[in-house]
């Protein structure tokens, strides 16, 4: 047999014996005692790179600028005829919060993790927390933040770390409900992690622009009531059997630095 | 002692690339997050030693690199090594001539091979039900970007060491398989 079809078989062979060992187990202590030693530099490098990147923005014109100072302009007389619906939504808003009471009454806990990463690969928008399967954390956990705004589901456990599918990712998707009048449903699914949308609205169905989006409770491990996003825009085709809005999430899904994974009990 | 101190030089290169790869992915900015230092390092260090380590540092790197991802295990583990092989025989083989342009030509090479083997993985993995989706016009531009930024990035850290290190001024490679 010719050397180079030896050398190439035998590599795939001890590769495919580490993939074999990783799925086993056998290669736990080897991976724990990376993780040991990269989890905190991860966590430093991590934060740090947050902190750098929300550093003041920088201009490289004066025309720039200006187009920056007009939008600016813009903005301050948009937030004060949004100062006046403030108070309205002020009312929405204690109603809202009196749902993410959610937690006690279901009999679930939370747990807090940090973040110490962000993923590397093109496949797909997630994060790294260092929490894992020995703190109790299992796959489709829903990750929080805040008061209640869910950030993403648990897509990978490890023994001491996990991987969160941001709600962006676009193979990312909840059952969710619009606080309309009809308590609309659909799927909230993400779009390569530029955009988030709800999709399968009943084309009958009323959604009004700043309608806030919020989990169903229909999935197994997400509880009802927690906070997604706020409708933006919404799409809607007249020979489409369904509607769709685009969503604006609640958070700036970049720059996550401590979340809360729910628990359901046992 | 020697052998130690080798083996221990060996690892920390891994916990080097590793973290120059992931640190950059975090703190520049998009496109430039995009870069593959390690396949831009492994290529240089194979032009500068001539050895066929770098397959087993680029099956060790990807190994820590694959504890952090959200791609079943194995996807990058499998391409990067196989990539890095496959660059190693063309260098070995083909290539007559060690310099920046030869160095951007081998990097070229070298991804094209990792980011095929990575795509027809991730195929075989949605085929066999593992993957959902395969997010295709997102992978294309960072593998797009990767490349073309990795490729000049070589080239340049390739023209600037040949102006400080005699053993990257452009030279003959003797196993070539065209002799100019």
């Amino acid at each position: 047999m010719n050397s180079k079809v030896k050398t190439f078989l035998s590599i795939t062979t001890v590769i495919f014996i580490f993939i074999c060992f990783h799925y086993i187990g056998w290669l736990l202590p080897f991976e724990n005692f990376f993780y040991k030693f990269i989890t905190p530099g991860s966590q430093i490098i991590h934060s740090l790179s947050i902190k750098i990147n929300d550093q003041e923005e920088n201009f490289e014109s004066i025309d720039d600028l200006k187009t920056a100072y007009q939008k600016t302009k813009k903005e301050i007389i948009k937030m004060q005829v949004e100062q006046i619906q403030i108070s309205l939504l002020e009312q929405e808003n204690k109603e809202l919060k009196k749902q993410l009471n959610f937690l006690k009454e279901k009999g679930y806990y939370y747990i807090g993790a940090n973040v110490i990463g962000k993923n590397i690969d093109p496949l797909g928008n997630t994060i790294i927390l260092n929490r894992g399967s020995s703190d109790g954390v299992k796959l489709n956990n829903a990750v929080i933040i805040d008061e209640g705004i869910i950030v993403g589901k648990i897509a990978k456990v490890e023994k001491n770390l996990s991987v969160v599918r941001l709600i962006n990712d676009n193979q990312s998707k909840i059952i969710a409900a619009i606080t309309n009048q009809d308590k609309s449903s659909g799927l909230v699914e993400g779009g390569y992690g530029i955009s988030v949308y709800m999709n399968f609205i009943p084309q009958n169905e009323t959604i009004v622009i700043g309608d806030m989006i919020i989990t169903s409770g229909l999935e197994e491990n997400i509880p009802k009531g927690l906070l997604i996003g706020r409708v933006e825009a919404v799409e809607k085709e007249a020979f489409q059997p369904f509607q769709k809005a685009i969503i604006s999430p609640l958070v700036n899904l970049e720059k996550i630095t401590i979340v809360s994974i729910i628990i359901p009990k046992e | 002692m020697r052998i130690t101190g080798k083996i221990i030089l060996f690892f920390l290169s891994l916990f080097f690339l590793s973290a120059i790869h992931i640190g950059a992915s975090y703190f520049l900015p998009f496109p430039w997050s995009k870069i593959n230092l390690i396949f831009l390092l492994l290529v240089i260090i194979m032009m500068w030693r001539d050895t066929s380590l770098i397959v087993w540092v680029a099956f060790f790197t990807h190994l820590i690199i694959e504890l952090y991802s959200a791609t079943p295990f194995g996807v990058q583990l499998f391409s990067s090594t196989i990539g890095m092989l496959f660059t190693f025989w063309i260098y070995k083989n083909l290539f007559n001539n060690r310099s920046w342009y030869s160095a951007m030509a081998i990097t070229a090479f070298s991804l094209t091979v990792y980011r095929l083997l990575y795509t027809a993985s991730l195929i075989l993995l949605k085929f066999l039900g593992i993957i959902v989706s395969i997010p295709w016009k997102n992978a294309a531009e960072t593998f797009v970007w990767e490349i073309l930024l990795t490729v000049f990035g070589t080239g340049i850290t390739y023209f600037i060491l040949s102006k400080f290190f005699k053993s990257f001024k452009d030279s003959p490679i003797e196993h070539g398989l065209f002799k100019v």
